[in-house]
């Protein structure tokens, strides 16, 4: 078997394996869904994550130790990762090959020559890990946004399997939703795309995670080079290379990418290629090629990228308040130290209330997870850990369900609070419109509930109406009475609900209802007659004012209890912008944002 | 060159290529194992909590408070501080002083919604002058933006020109505290800068009607030391002023009661919120200043609750007559 | 040296590479098949309780005493070991698993007393240990819906736990302790350790005096036909009855159990009596001067049991009947 055969293998079967994993982030224990998945193993590879980490919290989180197994074996073998791992390079691979299949030898080889501007990665690579390196100005993890392991989960969690699933609906039943879903795919759609124009673009351009191994392999005990100092010049080596790295003369060993194309045609040719211990004799440039000068100016421009991005206050006093994140998310600033923007969380997210922002918190939290009610099919669901339980690097803690609810050891610290509910009177039905609701009193999930309801019995419009006739009942308890009123024209068996009672103006005090209340509840109405239970004691005399009433129990919310999981907000028939709402004040994992005392 | 020289080089390069390799892998090997972190973040602040010194002087019964009636300030406070054993009793020679004036708001000196300026100026040049202070800092963390609350109050040109130095509460001037025993400033960013470099504090509040806390002097200061989104405290003022007194035990408090702010507090506004007093007090007890201020406002002690639940706490004494206050 | 031969160390590294593959592959899937349930699914909690019980005994610190060792757990094969002859009562229950811990006093040694949990499957399990061990003579613990104490124990049913707390010594003292000891395990189990079944909830409704609600699994009444029975005391009209709910998976069953007891009733020699009745299903008995309703309503086997006299039983039959018309 041919070397190159086994390469496209080993891609095809990690570009399956990892969009097998992305399938899999989702909660339950079928076959198809989280069980021991190692959904994160892709994450947990790229090294990248891990420096970046490494640089804003001076730890290297458990779950990113694989990425040393990636650094040493680019250490002994070269870019390895990039030819025959990274789906997000396989993906480039192939679109690369249908963009210059046709194309004649001359034409490719023209396509794969090296170019200056494949040192911008390095610029990009330096500019991000920059930004991230100084916590004391202040650092932001950025790499996410470009890094091609988190942007390929990120574009396949959110964006391709929903589409994909769109027809069958198996992954999951009702349709998932994102917000930014576009921009993610933009970036992405444009990423391919570029392929077409030159092989492999982002991977030789673009790619911070490329350029990280590119530095790397310049200790690489094996590297592609010619064995032999003469060969015919044919460059019929460079006509399929990945990299950009130019085999036929002096290799640039940094942007190999170990794809063994070229030894695959040199071996039809002069058989001067191979991987080998030695420099190639046309010799080599193990160091990226790139001027000092733009290096400084990358890491200058990430340092001050990030206190520059945070004038903006976003992180501390002008933080927004739609910023809710998910339970166990570190306080901000640590967040953001820690958020690659890979979009597990989002994916595995059992309600799909958990969404991508925007930069609503700060240009950097772009991506990053937070809680949308409106959108999904529930709140945070009261009894889910899910979201923690995939965070490749615990911005999100892998919390217990006991941490999250308040209880066993945790029963001190009380629940996690996402944030508070707050209800918007104005657009609340029984605070501004007369009618009976509390859809958000009867589902919110906490015991006790956290929202209340406060009683008041409101005057309905054009409900003040006049006597003509009254007959009593005779019986407390099961009685009827009968008024028949002067107006002609009350809406039919409107106020038979349930919902609406009557008061007799200025006689009230004279008669008993049976709960010992002046107050009837109405059975049924016709155009001008109202039945009413309970019992007259005085028969309202004719040219009384018997006003209809009704029933409204208005939403409180009680701070102390209230967990911000957005079940409310959720359930809110108010369906645009919602009369209970969630904001993130209260949120546990921030002090500065306390509400109460 | 023949081959064998070749293969030597090759050979030589190899090595030395190896080495190489063996090496990144033995320092990334090495960084991973340092920086390997099983457990994760924990979710809680960060630690380093810190917390204030007592800045209180030994005790002197018959000293402890005193009350001046009179309606030159300036006088006033020099008497009032040498019926306690003058300001040589506070401030020893090297001495670094933190005076904390009440300069909340962004209005005129006159209108007594801030510390006097003359008076914080006297109280400087005494620590200077006869208390041989080393240095002496001025503070406040206002509620109306600092700059200008130093400026439009007169306090940080007064206090400048009487040689000390102005401190405005920069960010990282704040650090956590804890109140030990505490309910409500738990984690709490005060103004801890100047106070970690002073071993002496003095208060300087004039005595003002509070809509909230009922009357503000000088436990209610105290609460200018506050960073954070400290508006929350409302929420349980009463409480919160027992524990910034419990708080800060201060080397002196004065109370400015020569012109007292009796409506519309704590900003005022208008002369017509003022009416004369003419007294001034100066006391190492702020529980027992404050009780004796209440009275200035028609006030009884009982309409302050963090008067007795202060003295509760063991902070001071609400009977400011047992004390037998000088001059009175 | 052109050729399109593959070289034979070629096909082994790209033959090992597939190996290599393979082994991933496999290091992936095997372990899928080779545990049940996941660790990161959301349903953590309920694989969690055991443990959490063990937590709860682990952290509790009653005042005054401390846990002589650690907390030991019993499964339904070494259930003999802690309690012998008493174990089948529990195991024919549906019980899982016992925790128990003893505490010493800290100023007598020999004051001390033991917790005992018993875990089982189902709150209605729980109850019904609970219920059969019950003695009349039994105060009541007001702070328990299922729980009364002795002169040197505690009984509780909380949730799907069973707790008792034995005592060394008679002391309203050590009662005190233990008591307390109740209070907290009850706070930390999920929702307070509160039992709520419909047949509760209806019987309540239905006028059930405070703690006097049983349940029995198998038995009932002597008749072994009757199981899963929740009864209580009611007063009608101030005179005594206990009534009695069932809630059976269809009506036919329902029927079918009513019809087994009065059955049961004719063989013990009762005689059936002609009286007004709430149900046309019902049938009243004479039980040799007590009066004994038995009917169905829907799903619901319910009745009277042991009423003094006919007039007071068929009250009480119409009352339960009313009661479970709103409810069906």
């Amino acid at each position: 078997m041919r070397i190159v055969t086994a390469r496209r293998i080993s891609q095809v079967f990690f570009f399956a394996l990892f969009i097998w994993l992305c399938i899999v982030t989702a909660v339950g224990d079928k076959f198809w869904q989280l069980r021991h998945w190692p959904v994160n193993l892709f994450l947990s590879l790229d090294p990248l994550v891990a420096i970046g980490t490494i640089l804003t919290t001076q730890t290297l989180y458990w779950h990113l130790l694989l990425a040393l197994a990636t650094i040493i074996l680019t250490i002994i073998l070269g870019r390895f990762f990039c030819s025959w791992v990274c789906p997000f390079g396989s993906i480039h691979h192939f679109v690369g090959y249908l963009g210059k299949r046709s194309k004649p030898a001359g034409q490719r080889i023209k396509l794969n020559r090296y170019r200056k501007a494949q040192g911008i990665k390095y610029f990009v690579l330096a500019f991000l890990l920059a930004g991230a390196a100084f916590p004391s100005i202040s650092a932001t993890l950025q790499t996410g946004l470009l890094d091609p392991i988190p942007l390929v989960s990120r574009s396949v969690n959110l964006v391709l399997l929903p589409i994909a699933d769109k027809p069958f609906a198996l992954l999951a039943v009702t349709q998932r939703l994102y917000e930014l879903a576009g921009l993610i795919f933009a970036v992405f759609a444009a990423a391919v795309l570029l392929n077409l124009f030159i092989p492999r673009f982002y991977c030789r351009f673009v790619c911070p995670l490329g350029a990280l191994f590119g530095v790397v392999s310049r200790f690489a005990i094996w590297r592609i080079g010619k064995n032999k100092q003469a060969c015919t010049g044919c460059k019929f080596c460079e006509q399929h290379c990945e990299g950009g790295c130019e085999p036929a003369t002096t290799i640039k060993i940094a942007e190999c990418v170990l794809c063994f194309n070229c030894r695959d045609d040199c071996k039809k040719m002069d058989d001067c290629i191979s991987y080998q211990t030695v420099a190639s004799r046309a010799g080599e440039h193990t160091n990226p090629d790139i001027s000092r000068r733009g290096f400084i100016l990358s890491v200058a421009s990430g340092v001050l990228a990030v206190p520059a991005i945070r004038l903006a206050g976003k992180v501390g006093k002008g933080w927004y308040y739609k910023v809710v994140r998910p339970p166990g998310a570190l306080a901000e600033a640590e967040f953001l130290k820690r958020c690659i923007k890979c979009g597990q969380c989002i994916k595995v997210c059992p309600t799909n209330v958990l969404q991508p922002a925007g930069i609503e918190g700060g240009i950097e939290g772009l991506w990053t997870p937070i809680l949308n009610n409106r959108i999904g099919t529930s709140g945070c669901q009261y009894n889910c850990v899910a979201c923690g339980s995939v965070c490749p690097t615990s911005a999100i803690r892998a919390i217990s369900l006991d941490e999250k609810m308040g209880k066993g050891k945790f029963a001190s610290k009380g629940p996690i609070k996402l944030g508070t509910a707050f209800v918007d009177r104005n657009r609340c039905l029984p605070c501004s419109m007369n009618k009976p609701c509390i859809v958000c009193e009867e589902n919110c999930p906490v015991s006790p509930k956290a929202i209340y309801t406060a009683e008041t019995f409101n005057a309905v419009r054009n409900g003040r109406l006049t006597v003509k006739k009254a007959v009593g009942s005779t019986s407390l308890t099961t009685g009827v009475n009968t008024i028949e009123t002067a107006e002609n024209g009350l809406p039919v068996d409107k106020y038979g609900t349930g919902d609406y009672y009557c008061i007799v103006e200025g006689l009230s005090g004279q008669m008993r209802h049976p709960e010992g209340e002046q107050r009837w509840k109405i059975r049924s109405n016709t155009e001008n007659t109202i039945l009413c239970e309970g019992k007259f004691e005085t028969v309202p005399a004719e040219g009384a004012k018997v006003i209809i009433q009704v029933r409204l129990q208005r939403p409180l919310v009680d701070i102390e209890r209230c967990i911000g999981c957005g079940v409310c907000e959720h359930e809110c028939p108010v369906s645009g912008l919602k009369a209970i709402r969630i904001s993130a004040e209260g949120e546990s994992r921030s002090y500065d944002r306390q509400l109460l005392l | 060159m023949s081959e064998s020289e070749d293969k030597k080089i090759d050979r030589r390069k190899f090595l030395a290529r190896g080495a190489k390799a063996a090496l990144s892998i033995a320092a990334a090997s090495i960084i991973a194992k340092t920086l390997y972190d099983k457990t994760g973040p924990s979710g809680e602040p960060e630690t380093g909590l810190v917390s204030l010194p007592d800045f209180s002087v030994p005790a002197k019964d018959g000293q402890v408070i005193s009350v001046v009636k009179g309606s030159d300030r300036i006088q006033t406070v020099d008497k009032a501080i040498d019926s306690l054993g003058g300001i040589e009793r506070f401030v020893k020679p090297g001495d670094v002083v933190v005076i904390k004036p009440n300069v909340a708001f962004t209005t005129a000196p006159g209108l007594g919604a801030t510390t006097n300026p003359n008076l914080v100026a006297e109280v400087v040049r005494l620590c200077y002058t006869r208390g041989q202070a080393k240095t002496v800092y001025v503070t406040d963390n206002p509620i109306n933006d600092a700059e200008s609350c130093f400026a439009l109050s007169g306090v940080g040109k007064a206090a400048a020109q009487a040689g000390a130095k102005v401190i405005l509460p920069k960010d990282r001037f704040f650090k956590k505290t804890t109140l030990k025993g505490g309910k409500l400033i738990k984690n709490w960013p005060i103004l801890y800068e100047p106070l970690a470099k002073a071993n002496k504090i003095i208060g300087i509040a004039p005595v003002k009607n509070h809509s909230r806390a009922g009357a503000s002097m000088t436990m209610k200061n105290w609460y200018g030391l506050l960073g954070g989104r400290r508006n929350v405290f409302h929420q349980d003022i009463n409480l919160t002023i027992t524990e910034l007194a419990m708080l800060v035990r201060p080397t002196l408090v004065i109370l400015d009661g020569t012109e007292v702010m009796m409506t519309n507090g704590p900003t005022g506004g208008s002369f017509s919120d003022l009416r004369r007093k003419d007294t001034m007090i100066a006391s190492c007890d702020q529980v027992a200043a404050d009780a004796f201020g209440c009275t200035l406002l028609d006030m009884k002690i009982d309409d302050l609750a963090y008067l007795s639940m202060a003295e509760k706490a063991g902070v001071g004494k609400t009977d400011y007559q047992s004390l037998k206050p000088a001059n009175l | 040296m052109s050729s399109n031969k593959i070289p034979r160390y070629e096909s082994i590294i790209s033959a090992g590479v597939i190996l290599l593959l393979c082994g991933i592959a496999a290091a992936i899937i095997l372990p899928q098949f080779s545990q049940q349930t996941s660790g990161q699914t959301q349903n953590t909690s309920e694989p969690a309780a055991g443990e959490s019980i063990e937590n709860i005994l682990s952290q509790l610190s009653p005042k005054g005493f401390s846990a002589v060792s650690k907390a030991a757990v019993y499964d339904a094969d070494t259930l003999y070991e802690k309690i012998d002859g008493r174990a089948p009562l529990y195991t024919e229950s549906g019980f899982e698993k016992l925790f128990t811990r003893l505490y010493k006093s800290d100023s007598n040694e020999i004051v001390t007393f033991e917790i005992f949990v018993y875990g089982m499957a189902k709150p209605e399990n729980a109850l019904a240990v609970y219920s059969q061990q019950k003695r009349d003579d039994a105060e009541d613990l007001t702070d328990f819906d299922f729980g009364y104490q002795t002169s040197n124990a505690i009984f509780c049913s909380l949730g799907k736990y069973y707790l008792e707390i034995i005592g060394s010594a008679q002391s309203a003292e050590l009662v005190k302790s233990m008591t307390e000891s109740a209070v907290a395990i009850k706070a930390a189990l999920p929702s307070g350790g509160a039992i709520k079944t419909e047949e509760m909830v209806i019987l309540q409704k239905a006028g059930a005096e405070a703690g006097t609600i049983k349940f029995s699994t198998d038995n009932t009444f002597s008749c072994k036909e009757l199981t899963n029975i929740f009864s209580a005391e009611i007063k009608v009209d101030g005179k005594p009855a206990t009534i009695y709910l069932s809630k059976r998976t269809d009506e036919k069953e329902a029927i079918a159990l009513a019809d087994a007891y009065a059955k049961f009733l004719a063989r013990i020699g009762a005689t059936e009596k002609k009286i007004a009745l709430p149900a046309e299903s019902a049938r009243c008995f004479d039980e040799f001067g007590p009066i004994e309703v038995v009917f169905n309503n829907g799903n619901f086997l319910a009745g009277v049991h042991e009423a003094a006299d006919m007039e007071l039983a068929a009250k009480a039959a119409k009352m339960l009947n009313e009661v479970l018309k709103g409810a069906n």
